[in-house]
Formats: structure tokens, C-alpha cells, sequence
């Protein structure tokens, strides 16, 4: 059917609704979409979409998606083959939709994301959002998120995800792709500008070139780091450690603290091996009842040439060959994120364990002594971060902290009792916000520290007079971290 | 100047006027200056870029 122009809308129909209870249900679509291919993408859409325990399916016919839009003007316009122009959106419940549509008002709690289906036989999946399978969300995984409005006939439906497209080996390649989840995840969780698929293809045609362009060969890593430039992002490249033994001594840069800080940020990072790229979108507990100690995390990443949220057993002991090895980590830091989280996890580190000791702060220090001190280091928007501390902080101190000038984008690196942490009892004994346009190469005295709490002391420091403020309210004990408070993880799209 | 009603906004907390160092942090000692240098070269040093020849790689 997708080779057939005609077929692919044959009438003005608004759509089908596909009620799926079987196997041979499931085969509808594969055999509507990715006719003769057992395409992976579309098979993990449909893996997951089952795991949701999805029971009707609604196809918004004749979808004009602008991803797809932006490909098709650019590059599938101009082939012999017709190519038709608009795409079938897949819409996820796990109710049984009605006849008409009749109860889809009444599905909101019900929808479990879309899926656009392209014109490609070979590779039908577009943009989709579709939420972490309930075996993930049931975890304590961490996991990049951003939420999208969707409109289908009147109704308005939303949905939590991280943005995965596939590769259509044409005009996006594996690092095109990557780029694109990246970058989506940016517009719809912090803002950023949206960008579509061509102006990803001409931002990565500078850097080291290494092959045809058009049809694309695929990308270097120069040319990666090129389109993140032009779109606005300041990534740096991250060696991965050759063993798992290498990995643990680098410490502050070993894989698994590395990637968590930009999870916690929101900012999914890219990773790339010999011969492919995709995204890490998330990390949990290998094992729940242990600690949360830097070994005992697993990873989860989008692989647009395979699909979502797949778990990454071993990132050193990789079965499939595309993957191996893990060469480098590339986080996406926004404009005005000069200072990366390793540094800022170090200048906090320093300037909590400093004021603990000067302060003679007993739980902090006996943490500290005992090795049970963990650190977790986020980037956040300001204003996410202070509205969430009303919550979790005693009022004065939450009053300090809104008061406070800040610049967009801030560090906060939290220090934890582990053992608490691992109880998932709150667990925060100090934290200190880091001013995220400071220079990458500050030191330990350099004024970047914006506040700083360490139990029931809390500074403040101006920067502009140089006025320092001193707050002693009464210690809470261990208060909860800031990271998944409902501000810092609410979604929603802003102008840039 | 026209009148108007101009209400201040004040932070909360304690005005430092004199800069103590054990309370806003700075300046460090020499032992923790080295301590700190060290740790940034350790830094530095693993965020060194990739070898030049991963730009040979084509990811696809």
C-alpha cells in the first residue's frame, strides 16, 4: 500500500479505528506499513504499544507532519517515484474506542502516545512519543521525559515521552536521527527551538565530511558536534573508558555518573560507536535492592535503527555488533550552559564539604567520613527550580532562594545520605547552586556560588555587590531533593 | 517626581558584612588550591578530545 500513491489515501476518510485483541491484529499494521520487511523500529512501536496493553488503535489518515514534510520537500519531492506527501498518525489507547470515536472524549486517560507512520515502506516510522513501558515506570528509573499536546478530532490528549524518529537511510542517517530525538526533547521539555529535519541535514554538512552528502553516507563525529553548534547547542565530546575497570577509575568521568548528570538535566546525551549513534534516555537500578552505587545502574537508550527504550545490558559487553565499542559521550548543553556538570559537581562538592567542615556538621561529616556521601548533580531552569522549593524547603529559605537574582539555566549539586537515598527516605543533607554561565575553567574561589545550604545554614550571595546573606533556620533533618520536584519536571513547550 | 507608594522588597536572613572566610567559603589554602588543581587536571585530562581519527568514523 505505501508503494501505491493512491492507496496510501484512497478517499477524503477521516481515519480508521483498529480494534487489536490478537496477533493477526498487530500484522495489520505491519503489513499496512512496512509491507514484506520485518522493520525493528515499527516492531518495538508495536512491542511497546502492547506492553501498554494497548486495545484500539485510531489512524489519523492524511497527517501532515512536519518532520516528514520537511524531508519530503527537500529530498523526496525531487525523486521519479511519487511520494505522497502526507502520513498516517497512529494513536495509542488502552480502551476500546467506539464506533466514530464516539467515547474519545472520555479516553484521556487511556491514551498512551502516537506513532506517525511515513510513506516509506522501508522505513515507516516517523515522530513518535510514546511513554516508558509500565515495566520501567514501575522502577525507580530516571528518565528524559517531555510532554506533548495532541489534537485528534476535536480532542485533546497528552502525552509523557522522549521523542524517538528512525532513520530512512536517505536523507536521515543514524546521527541525523539521534540529532533530532536530542533536539525535540529540548524544544518540548526546556523550550529551545523546534527543528525540523532539513535544517539538521544542512547543519551537519560542515566538520569532516566523509562521504556523499545526499543521499547521506552518514555522519563523522566532526560533523555531529558542527550541527549541534549551528543549532544553538555547545556539546563537547566525552571519551568512554575502554573496560568497565578503566570507567570506575576515571570517577567524576566514568560512564555511568557521566550520563546520570545529563539525564537528571533533561539533556539526553548522544553516544556513538565505531559505526552508529543513538541516545541514552535514561538509567535505573540494575538491581533495586542494592545500593545506588556508580556499577549498579543500568542504561536505556533510543536506537533509531532499532527502537525505544531498549536496556542496555553491558555497555563494555555489547552483543550487537553496531555498538561496539562505546567510543564517546556527546551531552547536548544548551546556550548558556558554559560550565559542564563535571566541573560544576566538582566546584559544589568542594564548597559543601568545606562549609560542612568549617560548620562542624556532624550527620554531613560522619557521611562524609564513612563514605556514604553521594552526590547527584542536575542542571535545571531557574524558575523551575525555585517555584518546586515552596515544597520541599522551609518557607524562609524558599522565600531566599525566589528572591534570589539567577541566571537561566543554574547547577544544583545536591549532596546525599546514601543509605537514606537507597531507602528512598528524603535524603538531602546540603546543596549549592551553581551559576551555569560561569567560565568553565573557574576554580575553587571564583564567585559562581549563587546559594549554598548545608543543613540548617543558608547563604546567599549577590553578585553584583558582592552582598552575602546569612539565613539559620531550624534543620528539617534530610529534606528531598530537588530534581524531581514537580516544577523542575513539568513539561511543556515555550518560546525559546 | 510623581508620588507614589514604593514598597521594598528585603531579603530575609542576615547581612555578612565582613567577609569570613570560613563562612562564604574563600579564600581556600594552599593545600586545598593543589588538592582542587589536581582534581581539574584529572578533569581536563580525561575530557581531552577523542583520538583525531574518530573523525574517519561515518556513523550510519
Amino acid at each position: 500500500m505505501t508503494g501505491n500513491l493512491s492507496a496510501w489515501t484512497p478517499d477524503d476518510s477521516p481515519g480508521e479505528i483498529l480494534v487489536v485483541t490478537s496477533e493477526g491484529d498487530w500484522d495489520f499494521l505491519r503489513h499496512r506499513y512496512s509491507p514484506g520487511h520485518l522493520n525493528e523500529p515499527l516492531e518495538s512501536v508495536i512491542t511497546l504499544a502492547r506492553e501498554h496493553n494497548v486495545q484500539s488503535v485510531v489512524i489519523e489518515k492524511r497527517y501532515i507532519d512536519r518532520d516528514y514534510r520537511s524531508q519530503h520537500s527537500h529530498f523526496y519531492g525531487a525523486t521519479f517515484t511519487q511520494h505522497p506527501s502526507v502520513c498516517h498518525r497512529l494513536h495509542f489507547f488502552t480502551n476500546n474506542i467506539e464506533d466514530q470515536g464516539s467515547n474519545l472524549g472520555d479516553s484521556t486517560l487511556a491514551y498512551r502516545g502516537y506513532s506517525v507512520m511515513r510513506p516509506l515502506p522501508t522505513a515507516p516510522v516517523g515522530r513518535t512519543m510514546i511513554p516508558p513501558p509500565p515495566s520501567l515506570t514501575a522502577t525507580d528509573a530516571q528518565l528524559c521525559l517531555a510532554r506533548d499536546d495532541v489534537h485528534l478530532w476535536g480532542h485533546t490528549f497528552k502525552v509523557d515521552a522522549m521523542p524517538f524518529i528512525s532513520q530512512d537511510t536517505q536523507y536521515l542517517r543514524c546521527a541525523h536521527a539521534s540529532l533530532w530525538m536530542i533536539l525535540h526533547h529540548l524544544h518540548l521539555r526546556h523550550g529551545l527551538t523546534r527543528r525540523l529535519p532539513h535544517e539538521i541535514h544542512i547543519s551537519a554538512t560542515g566538520g569532516s565530511v566523509i562521504g556523499r552528502q545526499l543521499p547521506s553516507d552518514g555522519l563523522s563525529p566532526g560533523q555531529v558536534l558542527n550541527s549541534l553548534a549551528q543549532l544553538g547547542i555547545q556539546a563537547p565530546r566525552i571519551p568512554v573508558a575502554t573496560t568497565r575497570e578503566e570507567s570506575r577509575g576515571r570517577r567524576m568521568h566514568g560512564l555511568f555518573p557521566l550520563v546520570a548528570r545529563y539525564v537528571n538535566s533533561q539533556l539526553p546525551p548522544l553516544v556513538y560507536s565505531q559505526s552508529h549513534a543513538w541516545v541514552i534516555v535514561g538509567y535505573r537500578r540494575s538491581d533495586p535492592a542494592a545500593s545506588w552505587a556508580h556499577d549498579n545502574v543500568t542504561l536505556i537508550r533510543h536506537d533509531d535503527a532499532r527502537g525505544l527504550y531498549l536496556i542496555v545490558e553491558d555497555p563494555w559487553k555489547e552483543s550487537i555488533r553496531a555498538y561496539k565499542p562505546w567510543k564517546s559521550v556527546i551531552p547536548p548543553l544548551p546556550e548558556q550552559v558554559y560550565l559542564s556538570a563535571e566541573r560544576a559537581e566538582l566546584l559544589g562538592q568542594e564548597r559543601l564539604e568545606k562549609r560542612a567542615k568549617a560548620l562542624g556538621a556532624v550527620v554531613m561529616n560522619e557521611r562524609l567520613e564513612s563514605k556514604k556521601l553521594v552526590y547527584r548533580t542536575y542542571a535545571c531552569r531557574s524558575h523551575a527550580f525555585k517555584s518546586g522549593t515552596h515544597a520541599r524547603l522551609p518557607e524562609e529559605v524558599a522565600s531566599l532562594y525566589c528572591l534570589t537574582h539567577m541566571p537561566r539555566w543554574v547547577w544544583v549539586v545536591e549532596a546525599h545520605d546514601r543509605d537514606l537515598l537507597d531507602l528512598g527516605q528524603p535524603s538531602l543533607l546540603g546543596e549549592v547552586i551553581i551559576d551555569a554561565t560561569a567560565s568553565n575553567l573557574s576554580t575553587q574561589d571564583d564567585e559562581v556560588v549563587i546559594a549554598r545550604r548545608v543543613g540548617e545554614d543558608v547563604f546567599m550571595f549577590g553578585f553584583d555587590h558582592a552582598t552575602v546573606l546569612q539565613l539559620v533556620s531550624p534543620d528539617p533533618g534530610p529534606f528531598r531533593t530537588g530534581l524531581n520536584s514537580p516544577s523542575v519536571t513539568a513539561h511543556g513547550r515555550g518560546s525559546p | 517626581m510623581p508620588n507614589a507608594i514604593v514598597k521594598q522588597i528585603s531579603f530575609p536572613g542576615r547581612r555578612i558584612e565582613n567577609r569570613n572566610p570560613d563562612e562564604i567559603g574563600a579564600p581556600s589554602d594552599a593545600a586545598s588550591i593543589a588538592a582542587f588543581q589536581e582534581a581539574l587536571e584529572e578533569l581536563a585530562e580525561a575530557e581531552r578530545l577523542a583520538a583525531a581519527d574518530d573523525d574517519l568514523i561515518r556513523l550510519a
